[in-house]
Formats: structure tokens, C-alpha cells, sequence
């Protein structure tokens, strides 16, 4: 019994251990971090190995 | 875009796991639209690592065609870095996930391009060029291949 209460106590500490992180992750993904400068976005590339979507625009 | 496309799900993730974005207000006095020879926006490029442009396109694109479109601008990329099986996998997969998108055909006459120029396969380049003959019979490209024989 004291087994079963320490496993349930487990489980929810656990829950409310990771609830915020998984928050936090999916709020980083809730927009996208558009880079200001070239010269950052070229710096990031290059050290992530990715290529560079490049937006023009005009504020609406 | 900054309405529909950009603030989609499905678009924040596509661009954040393969691409560093840039955006630049061609109000801002920034060098980079006389650079990138920009005339109306939105303009959207593919760039690498260094700044080469590989690909690009204007206007507004729901994110149902925004994604294929950035998907085959890949692609092309890897087509002219000559790296043919890379993007072979690429534009293979664009046609694949997405047959009825607009950029289809054109993805599947690159697709044959690719294949032939892994091995110099000839069969490979008409098979894939009678492929977009039957699938697309009334795109541009369709017709770009209207001489291959049956």
C-alpha cells in the first residue's frame, strides 16, 4: 500500500516537474526567430549548417 | 505572410528545423535589396551558408504551397551544388508528399534531371519526363517534354 502511495506521489511530482518544460518548448515554437542582420544570419548557418531563407517584406 | 503563412504551425517548424530565416523591411535603408536585386515583396530567397542565392519566388503563398515551394527550392539548391543524389532524395520527396501542389510538375521535370545526372541514365530522365507527361498534362513543363516519344 505505502508502495502504491509513494509511486502515485512519484508520477505527480512528475507531472508537475514537467508540465513547465514541455510549456516551454512549445513556446519557443510558437513563432518564428527571424534573424535582423545578415551578418547573424550567415554566422548561424555557417555554424549550423543550414541554408538562409531570406524575407523581403514591407509592414503591413 | 506575416498573417497566414509565417504564424502556421506547420511553417514555424518546417523553417525552424531547416532554415536560418533573415527577414529584412526594404524600408529600413538596408543594402541587402539592392544586393539581392529586390523589387517587390514579398520576395522570398534561398540563400547558403555564405549568401549565394539559390532560389526564389514572389507573392503570397498560402502554407499548403509555401512549404513545397521551400521543399523544391532545396532541391535546386542541391541540383546546381551538383550534388545530384541529394537532390534527387529532395525533389522525390517534394512530388511524392505533395502530387497536387503547383510546383509538382516543374519538381517532377528537375527530378528527372537529377536522376540522369547521377550515373548519366537516359532511361531514368525519359521515365521521369513521361511521368510528368502523364500526371501533368497541362503544366508548362509538360509541354517543355512534349517531344520525348512514348
Amino acid at each position: 500500500m505505502l508502495r502504491c502511495i509513494l509511486s502515485f506521489l512519484v508520477a505527480l511530482a512528475a507531472i508537475f516537474l514537467t508540465k513547465p518544460v514541455i510549456a516551454d518548448s512549445k513556446d519557443t515554437l510558437s513563432a518564428i526567430s527571424w534573424e535582423k542582420t545578415f551578418d547573424d544570419a550567415v554566422t548561424k548557418a555557417k555554424a549550423a549548417g543550414k541554408p538562409i531563407l531570406l524575407d523581403f517584406f514591407v509592414p503591413t | 505572410m506575416g498573417t497566414v503563412t509565417y504564424p502556421d504551425a506547420v511553417v514555424i517548424n518546417y523553417i525552424s528545423n531547416n532554415f536560418i530565416p533573415l527577414q529584412i523591411n526594404v524600408q529600413n535603408g538596408s543594402d541587402l535589396p539592392g544586393k539581392y536585386r529586390v523589387f517587390w515583396t514579398p520576395t522570398i530567397l534561398i540563400l547558403d551558408s555564405a549568401g549565394n542565392e539559390y532560389y526564389r519566388f514572389n507573392g503570397f503563398l498560402p502554407p499548403d504551397e509555401f512549404i513545397p515551394q521551400l521543399e523544391f527550392g532545396l532541391g535546386k539548391m542541391f541540383l546546381e551544388k551538383q550534388n545530384y543524389k541529394a537532390a534527387s532524395i529532395q525533389l522525390k520527396s517534394v512530388v511524392d508528399k505533395y502530387p497536387t501542389c503547383d510546383i509538382a510538375p516543374e519538381t517532377q521535370y528537375w527530378l528527372g534531371v537529377s536522376e540522369y545526372k547521377i550515373a548519366h541514365n537516359v532511361d531514368a530522365l525519359l521515365n521521369a519526363w513521361r511521368k510528368l507527361r502523364k500526371d501533368y498534362p497541362n503544366s508548362i513543363w509538360a509541354k517543355k517534354v512534349s517531344y520525348v516519344k512514348e
